[in-house]
């Protein structure tokens, strides 16, 4: 069979059985590399690819879209994306505040019967910084996390991007305040909750999860290089 | 090599123990791996050339192999290496497909059982 036909047919094969395109055309840019060192060693020892089996060595088109279609679903993340990417991640980000929270207010309660703004003027810049950490290191922890996990699933970035996204809509209403007390000790407060409508202050929370799927989406959609199985059969085609 | 063999149902499993045996000995590429399995096994166990690829990229995923972009030759390719948790899961493969193997041989011969042979002796 003419390579080129083989790989047009591998392809059509994939389609039909919904590989995600990224991984399909990893999986299309390996067969081709294998193909040319394939021929290469068959021509070094002095005869043709075609007389050797030609490229139907790689095996049946349909048989190898079938095994690939199993790839993304080997891992639980692959099997259900809606679950592992979009409910997930703002289920992580939720779960991590309120672990940090809880480690944050332990460790604040040692303070708060002796310290106030009066006593520790520094205490307000302090809060300040805590109350943006306290919502952006769960995200940025839960951003990172979804895109190894779509990267390793070989499913589509845009699930990736998809999350990030979410978890920068949840980051923008998500409100986390320390106060610390003002002149008596151990009147400081604490509110949490989720907002209506973001505020200036949370929307500043939204960015770090949106520059993680900005770079995510950069880094992944990016042409890395031609892709020389697109037109190399034809080149090879001509010059048999 | 035969054109397009996938193996049969017997040996799910056989091509991955393979995979990371080959690997053990050092990072490659897919088509080294698949002549290094071809020429160890003397030719015993036939791959359609392709059919490695999926079994590469599904041990990957599962944090067994890890891989690199390498240029040689002008060319792009993957190469594959073991990680850690490969190591470990290809000893526990080892041992596994042992215990099948001496299971089988003595059932083949008869065994403690005291099974008559399942294939006679040519008279």
């Amino acid at each position: 069979m003419d390579c080129h036909l083989w790989f047009q047919q591998l392809r059509d094969a994939l389609r039909k059985q919904r590989v995600p395109k990224r991984y399909a055309n990893r999986l299309i840019d390996e067969l081709w590399f294998h193909y040319l060192e394939m021929k290469e060693r068959d021509e070094m020892n002095g005869f043709s690819i075609e007389d050797n089996g030609g490229v139907e060595r790689l095996g049946s088109p349909e048989t190898l879209a079938i095994q690939a279609a199993q790839v993304p679903r080997a891992t639980w993340a692959g099997r259900h994306p809606w679950l592992a990417f979009i409910i997930g991640a703002p289920a992580i980000t939720l779960g991590l505040t309120i672990g940090l929270l809880f480690v944050i207010f332990n460790i604040l309660t040692l303070f708060v019967e002796v310290i106030t703004l009066a006593s520790a003027p520094w205490l307000e810049p302090l809060m300040m910084v805590l109350n943006f950490v306290q919502v952006v290191v769960p995200a940025t922890i839960a951003c990172f996390l979804v895109c190894r996990l779509v990267s390793r699933s070989v499913r589509s970035p845009w699930w990736g991007v998809v999350s990030c996204g979410v978890v920068a809509v949840l980051c923008s209403m998500m409100h986390v305040h320390w106060a610390p007390a003002a002149t008596i000790p151990g009147t400081g407060m604490l509110s949490i909750g989720i907002l209506a409508w973001p505020t200036p202050t949370t929307l500043l929370h939204a960015t770090v999860p949106l520059v993680i799927g900005v770079v995510f989406a950069i880094k992944n959609f990016s042409p890395r290089k031609p892709q020389s199985h697109k037109s190399a059969p034809v080149a090879v085609r001509a010059a048999a | 090599m035969a054109k397009g063999n996938t193996n049969p149902d017997f040996l799910n499993g056989v091509p991955e123990l393979a995979v990371l045996r080959v690997l053990f000995d050092g990072p490659q590429h897919g088509y080294a791996i698949v002549q290094s399995i071809s020429k160890r096994t003397g030719g015993t166990l036939q791959f359609g050339e392709g059919s490695i690829y999926p079994i590469l990229h599904k041990l990957e995923q599962q944090g067994l192999l890890m891989t690199r972009r390498e240029v040689a030759g002008g060319r792009e390719r993957i190469v594959y290496r073991l990680s850690k948790r490969g190591s470990k899961q290809l000893e526990e493969s080892c041992h596994r497909w042992q215990n099948v193997v001496q299971s089988v041989q003595a059932l083949i011969e008869g065994g403690d059982n005291g099974l008559s042979p399942v294939v006679p002796a040519a008279s």
